[in-house]
């Protein structure tokens, strides 16, 4: 029938030479597949540009239109401000093939248009501004046709105003005049598409909800692990799919105007080149861990050159970009296929399935849309393509986080038993190094206790050295006594015998005087016994005094008669002990001192240790002197005096040895410090004796002078209220 | 036979006098006695020929009876007085000192003057 129009067409054209007088008859058999006839395709309207509401009249004079299609509409027609109008005429006739079919019109673009059968408005898309009101694109071609009714068998006037603008690019919009998008007269089964579009827009908008929410959980997921780079490339995917959708069904809407629907579908263009490029990259991540630099610069010049195609070139480029995404994506799949496992699986199938369904759907829409296009089972396929690859992605990272999970607890698991066996050892070490501290602990109060003893035992020693430098002079001192007591007794009783034997005699031999002297000297001899007795006594009881411990307690003591007595022991212990020793003894005693509160055996001990210091002394320098000429201008002098000023008593022992070295004048008072030959001091006697005059309230002073040779005097300076009152 | 005494202590002399006043009253002995060693000296200065025996202490202030021994050693040797040394120390190294001095005898104290007496008849005799 087609054909028969054509004839019709071409023969009405032929015979009567003017466009005017040409009526198309129409047919139902011109109905095409979609169920339209696109009066764009007709090529026999006449045009007249500009705008006059009677050239919609059926009487008007048309010797000035020209032939001219809706294709062949281009930029010349606009003026300065881009503005296209004008009016395209052409009769037509419906034959009786209309009778049992219902009409509608509908028109695929936004040109603004007035339609006119025999000079009445019959509809219009958007507004071509007749009514006054402003000019507006017809924006709502997505929404179902609109049902006409036209008479059959009467030629009718077809007259359609149009008003529209150039785009952003100064081109004439690409749908306007175009066959498809010029106005069209449709039967129901046009509808079909339309159902088709509908059930499309309900799925995409099922598809980008369940996107929506994938793309906020890969996003979070992202965000929560950010060091997991994969599920940037996760996420980035199924973001771009999520706006190619997104811009799918925006750009389906019948609010959207021509310049939105234009940068939606570039943004639309952004988000599939998104895809086709993020897919690579996720690709190569999840399966090989590493992008390639090349796969990066690859994808970044994908996206670039597409963004420039904005200004220029079209939507040429992502087909190509596309195949080679599949290329890589198939190498890294053929490469990896050994080492695939688990949530890698996922995007694998993921793939393919998405893969199966945009080639079923590619075949759907070119060649079943009509029979298909508004089942469920297209529904389903729809979804299942946009869909499959993101919830594979999801399968994807459910998986991983799964094998993550196990990896984690595994570790956790060896984490738990490495810290027990930490633990225990860490316990074991605690109970060895709590053993070793007990045993160090108990070592070393071991080693305390023997300290003590034997600073206990070299306490007793110094005293025991001291006492044994006494020892001989105590010898001699007791012997004296002794020698007096038993031989003034012999004598005595020689004497009494002697008295006895005179007594004997008669009395007139008897001698008075005899018997007198010797009554006389027994009584003197008792004396000496006595006194000697008693002189032994008391070098005894001193000698006690000196090895007891201390008493502690404070007794009045004549402190003169103290420094004599241990002068004298100290004298004649060195002589038993040296007969070659030999000193000057000088004493000078203050005798208004009288008694002073002290414990005369620490005292006397001080003392002691002092005096013999000094004999030691002046013995060292004596034995040095000897060895140089003026060997006898030495005298050695020991001297001990007393003297009692206002505050206090001191006790000064002087010699005029070779004094001490200043280097060692600091530590002669420190425990064990000695200048004595090792085994003969012990180096605590100055140091007790320090301890001992601290403890009397008291001083230890020492004045040296190595220099002038002057000898080494030691005072001990004791305050006056030991004084007994 | 005159007898000089060198000791510290001075109821040596008394001791001396009672211990031996029979040979004292007899003439027998004569006891002159001196508190130091340095006193001895000066007492032999001028009657070292008198002396015929000097007991001496060792134990002495200032001089001791050893140096003494040393000292009369040195300067009298014509004739050499007998020097017997009398002391509380009776160890075996004061025994050995006072003998390699050139002391004649060693006694201790307490005195016995038993002995002292014996020793004096084997030098009179």
């Amino acid at each position: 029938m087609k054909y028969v129009a054509t004839v019709v067409f071409l023969l009405s054209t032929f015979l009567n030479g003017s466009a005017q007088d040409t009526t198309i008859v129409l047919s139902t058999s011109m109905f095409n597949s979609q169920g339209r006839i696109n009066l764009g395709e007709i090529e026999h309207w006449i045009f007249k540009q500009g705008n006059d509401p009677s050239w919609a009249d059926p009487g008007i004079s048309v010797n000035n239109w020209q032939h001219l299609n809706p294709e062949e509409i281009t930029k010349k027609q606009a003026d300065q401000n881009g503005r296209l109008e004008g009016w395209f005429r052409m009769k037509i006739k419906l034959d009786s093939s209309f009778s049992q079919v219902s009409l509608f019109i509908l028109q695929r673009s936004y040109l603004a248009t007035d339609i006119f059968i025999n000079g009445k408005r019959l509809y219009s898309f958007g507004n071509t501004g007749y009514n006054g009101k402003p000019y507006h694109e017809f924006v709502d071609f997505g929404k179902f046709p609109e049902a006409i009714k036209l008479e059959m068998g009467k030629e009718l006037l077809l007259a359609v105003h149009f008003v529209d603008y150039t785009n952003y690019k100064n081109q004439v919009k690409e749908s306007s005049f175009t066959k498809n998008g010029f106005i069209a007269i449709a039967n129901p089964v046009s509808l079909a598409e339309y159902h088709a579009y509908s059930m499309h827009w309900r799925g995409f908008i099922v598809i980008m909800t369940i996107l929506g929410v994938l793309v906020v959980l890969f996003w979070f997921l992202f965000l929560l692990n950010r060091s997991e780079d994969h599920l940037v490339h996760v996420a980035l995917s199924t973001t771009c799919l999520f706006g190619l959708v997104f811009s799918h069904i925006f750009k389906g809407m019948t609010f959207t105007t021509y310049n939105q629907t234009q940068l939606l579908m570039f943004f639309s263009l952004l988000c599939l080149t998104g895809m086709v490029n993020s897919l690579p990259l996720l690709v190569a991540k999840v399966f090989k861990n590493k992008i390639p630099l090349i796969l990066k610069v690859y994808a970044i010049a994908f996206m670039i050159l597409t963004g420039l195609s904005f200004y220029a070139v079209s939507e040429r480029i992502w087909p190509i970009n596309a195949l080679f995404s599949l290329l890589i994506c198939t190498y890294y799949l053929v490469v990896s296929r050994k080492t695939l496992q688990g949530a890698k699986w996922a995007i694998v199938i993921g793939l393919i399935i998405t893969l199966l369904i945009s080639l079923s759907l590619g075949v759907i829409d070119n060649f079943f849309i009509q029979t298909l296009g508004n089942t469920f089972y297209y529904f389903i396929l729809l979804c299942g393509g946009y869909l499959s690859f993101p919830v594979s992605l999801l399968v994807y990272v459910a998986l991983w986080m799964k094998e993550i999970n196990k990896d984690i607890l595994s570790k956790a698991e060896k984490l738990v038993q490495v810290t027990e066996e930490k633990k225990e050892l860490l316990a074991s070490q605690n109970r060895l190094l709590e053993e070793q501290v007990e045993e160090r602990t108990a070592e070393l109060s071991q080693s305390l206790e023997n300290l003590k003893t034997t600073q206990t035992q070299l306490i007793q020693s110094e005293k025991m050295a001291s006492l044994g430098e006494l020892t001989a002079g105590i010898a001699h001192e007791i012997q004296n006594p002794l020698n007096f007591v038993n031989n003034f007794s012999e004598v005595n009783k020689e004497l009494l015998e002697e008295l006895k034997a005179e007594r004997l005699k008669p009395n007139a031999e008897r001698e008075e005087a005899l018997e007198n002297e010797l009554i006389n000297d027994v009584i003197s001899n008792e004396e000496k016994i006595n006194h000697h007795g008693k002189r032994a006594d008391a070098i005894v009881k001193g000698m006690l005094q000196h090895s007891r411990s201390s008493s502690g307690v404070k007794e009045p003591t004549d402190i003169n008669a103290l420094c004599d007595e241990y002068l004298r022991l100290a004298y004649h212990g060195l002589r038993a002990k040296d007969k070659t020793f030999n000193a000057t003894l000088n004493t000078d005693f203050d005798e208004s001192i009288g008694a002073i509160n002290i414990i005369p055996q620490d005292i006397g001990r001080v003392i002691l240790n002092l005096i013999n210091n000094a004999f030691y002394a002046v013995d060292e320098k004596q034995k040095a002197e000897r060895l140089t000429p003026n060997a006898e201008s030495y005298q050695p002098t020991v001297s001990v005096s007393t003297k009692k000023t206002n505050e206090r008593i001191e006790i000064i022992v002087k010699d005029n040895g070779n004094g001490i070295p200043a280097s060692i004048k600091e530590k002669i008072f420190q425990p064990f410090f000695t200048t004595k030959p090792t085994g003969q001091g012990t180096g605590l006697g100055l140091s007790l004796a320090y301890d001992i005059v601290k403890a009397h309230g008291g001083e230890l002073k020492v004045e040296t002078a190595t220099a002038e040779r002057e000898g080494t005097t030691f005072i001990i300076i004791l305050p006056v209220s030991n004084q007994t009152s | 036979m005159k007898i000089l005494v060198v000791d510290d202590e001075a109821d040596v002399h008394p001791l001396f006098i009672q211990r031996f006043r029979k040979e004292i009253r007899s003439h027998e002995l004569e006891f002159n006695f001196a508190l130091s060693g340095e006193e001895a000296l000066k007492y032999l200065e001028n009657n070292h020929s008198e002396v015929v025996l000097i007991l001496s202490d060792i134990n002495m202030p200032g001089m001791s009876g050893i140096e003494l021994l040393s000292r009369i050693r040195q300067e009298y040797d014509a004739p050499p007085p007998v020097v017997m040394m009398i002391t509380a120390y009776g160890d075996d190294e004061n025994y050995q000192q006072a003998m390699q001095k050139g002391a004649n005898d060693f006694l201790t104290k307490p005195l016995d003057f038993n002995l002292l007496k014996e020793k004096l008849n084997q030098i009179t005799q």
